[in-house]
């Protein structure tokens, strides 16, 4: 039972880039990090599709290599949970392929989450009102499969805030970081495209005043 | 254009503070061309500069085309002050024309004022029985309004009457797709490799399609869709080599390696693997061959 994920601010950066970048489809990513018990820590953010969301393909490819990363990292990483944003203004829900894809993330890491952003929390609060934010947390109920949990759950980690979020997003998406931001779809048009974003990561990092990390 | 050239003038336009006439037009018609859809930070920045400052050198045919584009950028990212004064020179320009009405449609449906939009889509058909443009706003209407599955049938009956309109095909195969009616979508992409055979976009996206139905014989068929890109981009095609590779792993029934029939079965992901592998290692950020070999060993399939 999920108690509470928190997320580095690097990795929702990200989340927010990539739905900046295609505001007008729908979009889906991974969620990299750790679980302890009841405790989501999300280090970073991959993500995946803004053309073949609904493809397996692709994904199957994708989820095999970015598995592969998360083994590298010697226990570190894995993958924790799947984020989506739906093309429409509408109420966050989990789509039936959101279920299927976190269905397969669940049945290899116990207490993955599940994040879809709603979008007309989004507009909101990239225009500064922090009383709420976009990202709806949906975790798996054994049998009775995903069900929205209480937002206050998801918090940014470390030093960081949801303002200090939304300033670092502001910064970024005003220099044009989001049309920079590769997702997998992008890497398989053109593989020397890195859909892990190191520069993204260190400059979400920066802008938000963060220290690095070793 | 090629999306290099659009990556190219992008990049001149961003270091520039005081953009040429001929850079903005440049931008402008690489985006038209490629039907791009770059509205906030690019169609309405730069349309708006090349309105306001080069207007007068432009011909009368970019003008239009230009306000036009504007516009429609301008109603994207909810702009609808600046949107109504573009269109409003459009009207004046234009008074009769049907292109013209789709803006002021277009205007209203942006506000969600859909009843609106509605009345100007109909009187246009009601005016031409065939307007194509009505047509298909009305179906852009009710993918709106939510009603993906209203929408695709009302496309569907679009296509049924034009049939040779490719880019209704495509809108309803990936509607289709959205809405997981994979053997409708299948059908769409059928139709549209009946009027161009070998289009590399067309033939990948069939074939994800037959993958994600499964079963051995969509997978069978897939992977033939796959090894013609393969073909077709001289082996550079990333999602091609993996389509392979994954189509030959999840293929149940194993081909009897006497047949002769099947040779090519069997020596085709062994030439996938080498040749995502070069790929990755000419081109791939560092660290990515390994993730890449990774995938090939979960697939059963070694790379020999």
């Amino acid at each position: 039972m999920v108690q509470s994920v928190k997320c580095e601010l690097p990795s929702l950066v990200k989340v927010l880039l990539h739905a900046a970048k295609y505001p007008n489809v729908s979009i889906n990513g991974l969620l990299l990090g750790s679980i302890e018990g009841d405790d989501v820590k999300v280090a970073d953010a991959v993500p995946l599709f803004h053309t073949s969301v609904n493809l397996a393909m692709q994904l199957e490819v994708a989820l095999a290599m970015v598995e592969a990363y998360t083994k590298q990292s010697a226990g570190k990483l894995s993958i924790v949970g799947y984020y989506h944003a739906e093309a429409r203004v509408q109420a966050a829900d989990m789509t039936p392929v959101a279920r299927k894809i976190a269905d397969k993330i669940s049945s290899k890491q116990s207490n993955a989450v599940a994040v879809v952003i709603d979008n007309r929390k989004l507009e909101t609060f990239l225009k500064g009102d922090m009383s709420e934010h976009p990202f709806d947390l949906f975790t798996k109920d054994g049998s009775r499969g995903w069900r929205r949990e209480p937002s206050s759950q998801v918090s940014v980690a470390s030093e960081g805030s949801w303002q200090s979020l939304q300033t670092a997003f502001a910064s970024l998406h005003g220099q044009q970081v989001h049309s920079t931001l590769v997702d997998f779809d992008n890497h398989l048009d053109d593989v020397s495209k890195d859909f892990l974003n190191p520069k993204i990561t260190s400059l979400a990092s920066l802008s938000a005043g963060l220290k690095q990390r070793a | 254009a090629t999306i290099s050239d659009y990556e190219d003038i992008s990049n001149e336009l961003q270091g520039d503070s005081k953009p040429s006439r001929d850079k903005l037009s440049k931008f402008l018609r690489t985006v038209r061309e490629l039907r791009l859809r770059n509205s906030q930070d690019a169609v309405v920045k730069y349309g708006s500069q090349l309105l306001k400052h080069h207007r007068n050198g432009l011909a009368e045919e970019e003008l239009w085309l230009v306000h036009e584009q504007v516009a429609v950028a301008a109603l994207d990212v909810g702009m609808f002050v600046q949107a109504a004064t573009l269109i409003r020179a459009v009207a004046k320009r234009f008074p009769d024309s049907m292109r013209m009405k789709r803006l002021k449609g277009m205007y209203w449906e942006a506000q969600g004022k859909y009843e609106q939009a509605e009345e100007i889509y109909r009187d246009m058909l009601k005016e031409q029985p065939s307007n194509e443009t009505a047509a298909k706003r009305l179906v852009a209407m009710e993918r709106s309004r939510g009603n993906l599955a209203g929408a695709a049938e009302a496309l569907k009956k679009y296509v049924e009457v034009q049939a040779s309109d490719r880019e209704a095909w495509e809108e309803l195969g990936e509607m289709y797709l959205e809405l997981l009616m994979l053997r409708q979508a299948a059908f769409c992409y059928e139709e549209l490799l009946l009027h161009a055979p070998t289009t590399v976009p067309y033939l990948l996206r069939y074939a994800d399609i037959l993958y994600t139905l499964g079963g051995n014989s969509a997978l069978r068929t897939a992977r033939a869709y796959y090894a013609r890109v393969i073909e077709l981009t001289g082996g550079s095609s990333a999602r091609a080599l993996f389509g392979v590779l994954q189509c030959t792993s999840a293929i149940t029934d194993k081909v009897a390696l006497q047949d002769s029939r099947t040779r090519a079965q069997i020596e085709l992901p062994d030439l996938a693997v080498q040749a995502l592998l070069k790929l990755y290692k000419q081109q791939g950020p560092a660290g990515a061959v390994k993730l890449v070999e990774s995938v090939i060993e979960s697939s059963g399939l070694v790379g020999e």
